[in-house]
């Protein structure tokens, strides 16, 4: 009921949804309240934000985004230094735009401090920020001593495509002080994007690779 | 002149209420409300509403019609809105605002805040229809406000008006958090100011954001291309965005040219948006680029079907000489792309092909365009 009320957006319902704050269907009054933009919704906002329960901050960060105040923004920016990676990946993600110096230094951090058996973890929550922020972390990831880390770093770098990724992959199917899974996920990665670079390195990406299997063309001009 | 109009279409808006109030109710089977009674001049279709003959001649007869026909539809209007029947409230809004005045804008504002999502876009629009400085400053204001609906009805309703404040706002409301409303505004509406929030607008990441102030960069003109200029520049995925819009100037074509080709040449490229430029620019630059293209395995394809789209004689010509080439999977892949849209002046290149390997799909294009050479039906 309390969500039909919200989705109604009507603010003669507010006084019953605030009384709803004090009892068990608490989330679900203050997501009503805070599509009406009631007043009161700032302090609970705030509240949820530091609650124990990490969906209760992933639900603050929904919310925070949809407002446009400086204490949100402010708020977001907190949670974007969450202890869990999901909570702070959707803060990361909801200041990219408002906040994109922010996000690059706190998401080069979050890389950097996650323990080993997280550090996957936090890369792939945060390989789909805007290619100028999930770049340099791809980067840093690039270097990492686990080899599964950097596969996964070549991947994404793949998946950006575009000239700077082809000359970072080469540069690692290069590198003969990587291990050979490396730099054949680079050499593979490298080949699919094609272009004069893949052109001008055939030798060694028939080295590292398979031959390519030629599929035979079928012409279907309708 | 002008106030016949805005008077006849006060009338025709209240005459639309109130035959839609007399529907709802017949359907209702309610009891019609006593309304204030409203006429001026010749009355509306007021026998549409309910009322009984009676009731009619007392409501035309009344003297504070005669006297004072808008302040009388106003209350008349404002009773119906009151109501809050869905169906009628837009229209008895729309009435509301084109009677105009302190007491009309008061009614609006008054409930406004207090409307539910469904109803604000028609409060916010019977605003701007009133239109003058308070009203303006009121919507202004909603366009802050903490409640989301209200901030979109209220920029929705903004973006009808072209004043110099409701300018200097949007301007102001590119550099807010939420750039996108004010953005849309400047899809409409050239002003030079506008520029440099548009461009730190596209470069936010948020892909609807970006299109949206790409578009309106575009939709700026000639003023626009230096930032245009700098956006190609920047990254690919803002210069995919780009190459997505409808360039305003030949400069600004020139420009997306010179950046797809070169991006061509450094391969790796991100998205198909580039072979879509450049199957939409048939220069002949754009033509070799995609002709170069396609003796890379890994763009032939996309490089092919945008010749093949492109439909002039020289793509045609081309593809034609590339089905030729002595590498063989670039040749049988341009054949068949040769194939795939046919038309009378393929014929000489379908029948110069007719022989190869691709006998029975050439025969098949040449019976559609009914040319000579196919096989008889």
């Amino acid at each position: 009921m309390i969500q039909g009320l919200g989705r109604r957006g009507d603010p003669k319902f507010a006084p019953t949804l605030r009384a709803e704050l004090r009892g068990d269907r608490h989330n679900s009054a203050l997501t009503a309240l805070a599509q009406l933009g009631d007043e009161s919704v700032a302090a609970e906002l705030l509240q949820l934000s530091r609650s124990e329960d990490s969906s209760d901050r992933s639900l603050a960060v929904q919310l925070l985004s949809a407002r446009n105040d400086r204490e949100a923004t402010h708020e977001l920016e907190r949670l974007a230094s969450d202890p869990d990676t999901q909570v702070m990946s959707e803060a990361l993600h909801a200041l990219q735009a408002r906040s994109p110096e922010l996000v690059a230094r706190l998401a080069g951090h979050a890389v950097r401090e996650a323990a080993p058996e997280e550090r996957a973890d936090v890369l792939s929550a945060l390989s789909d920020l805007k290619p100028t922020l999930s770049r340099p972390l791809l980067e840093a990831a690039l270097s990492d001593t686990d080899d599964a880390i950097a596969v996964q770093a070549i991947q994404a770098l793949g998946n950006l495509r575009g000239p700077a990724s082809a000359q970072r992959l080469l540069s690692i199917a290069n590198d003969s002080h990587r291990s050979e899974e490396v730099r054949e996920e680079a050499a593979s990665n490298l080949r699919a994007l094609g272009g004069p670079l893949v052109r001008a390195n055939t030798a060694l990406l028939d080295e590292l690779l398979e031959p390519e299997a030629q599929e035979s063309f079928v012409c279907n001009p309708n | 002149m002008q106030s016949q109009l805005k008077g006849s279409s006060i009338w025709r808006a209240f005459a639309l209420t109130l035959s839609a109030s007399a529907l709802t109710l017949a359907l209702c089977g309610r009891t019609v409300r006593s309304q204030k009674p409203v006429v001026r001049g010749d009355p509306p279709a007021t026998d549409t509403t309910g009322h009984s003959d009676a009731e009619s001649t007392a409501i035309v007869q009344s003297s504070g019609l005669r006297e004072n026909g808008d302040a009388a539809a106003l209350e008349a209007l404002i009773a119906i809105a009151e109501r809050g029947e869905p169906r009628l409230l837009s229209g008895a809004l729309e009435g509301i605002a084109q009677i105009g005045g302190d007491r009309a804008r008061e009614f609006l504002a008054r409930h406004f805040e207090a409307a539910t999502d469904a109803e604000l876009p028609a409060f916010a629009s019977a605003l701007a229809t009133v239109g003058d400085d308070r009203a303006r400053a009121m919507l202004r204001a909603a366009a802050g406000s903490a409640r989301s609906a209200t901030r979109g009805a209220a920029f929705d309703a903004l973006s009808s008006l072209d004043t110099a404040d409701v300018r200097e706002f949007m301007v102001r409301a590119l550099n807010s958090t939420d750039p996108l409303p004010a953005a849309s505004y400047f899809l409409n509406c050239r002003e030079p100011r506008a520029i440099s929030g548009l461009e730190q607008a596209a470069r936010s990441g948020d892909s609807d954001l970006t299109r949206v102030a790409l578009d309106a960069l575009f939709a700026q003109g000639a003023s626009a291309e230096a930032a245009i200029d700098r956006l190609l520049r920047e990254d690919d995925e803002l210069c995919d965005a780009l190459l997505e819009g409808q360039p305003p100037t030949l400069s600004a074509r020139k420009a997306l040219r010179r950046v797809s080709i070169a991006r061509m040449h450094a391969g790796a490229l991100t998205s198909e948006r580039v072979f879509e430029f450049l199957q939409r620019d048939l220069s002949s630059e754009a033509r070799d680029a995609l002709v170069e293209a396609a003796h890379d395995p890994t763009t032939r394809q996309s490089a092919l079907a945008a010749l093949s789209a492109r439909g002039d004689s020289g793509s045609l010509r081309a593809l034609s000489a590339l089905a030729n080439d002595n590498e063989p999977g670039l040749a049988e892949h341009a054949a068949c792309a040769l194939l795939s849209q046919p038309d009378s002046r393929s014929q000489p290149h379908l029948l110069r092909s007719n022989g190869g390997h691709l006998r029975e799909e050439t025969a098949a294009a040449l019976l559609r365009i009914n040319a000579p050479g196919g096989r008889s039906i």
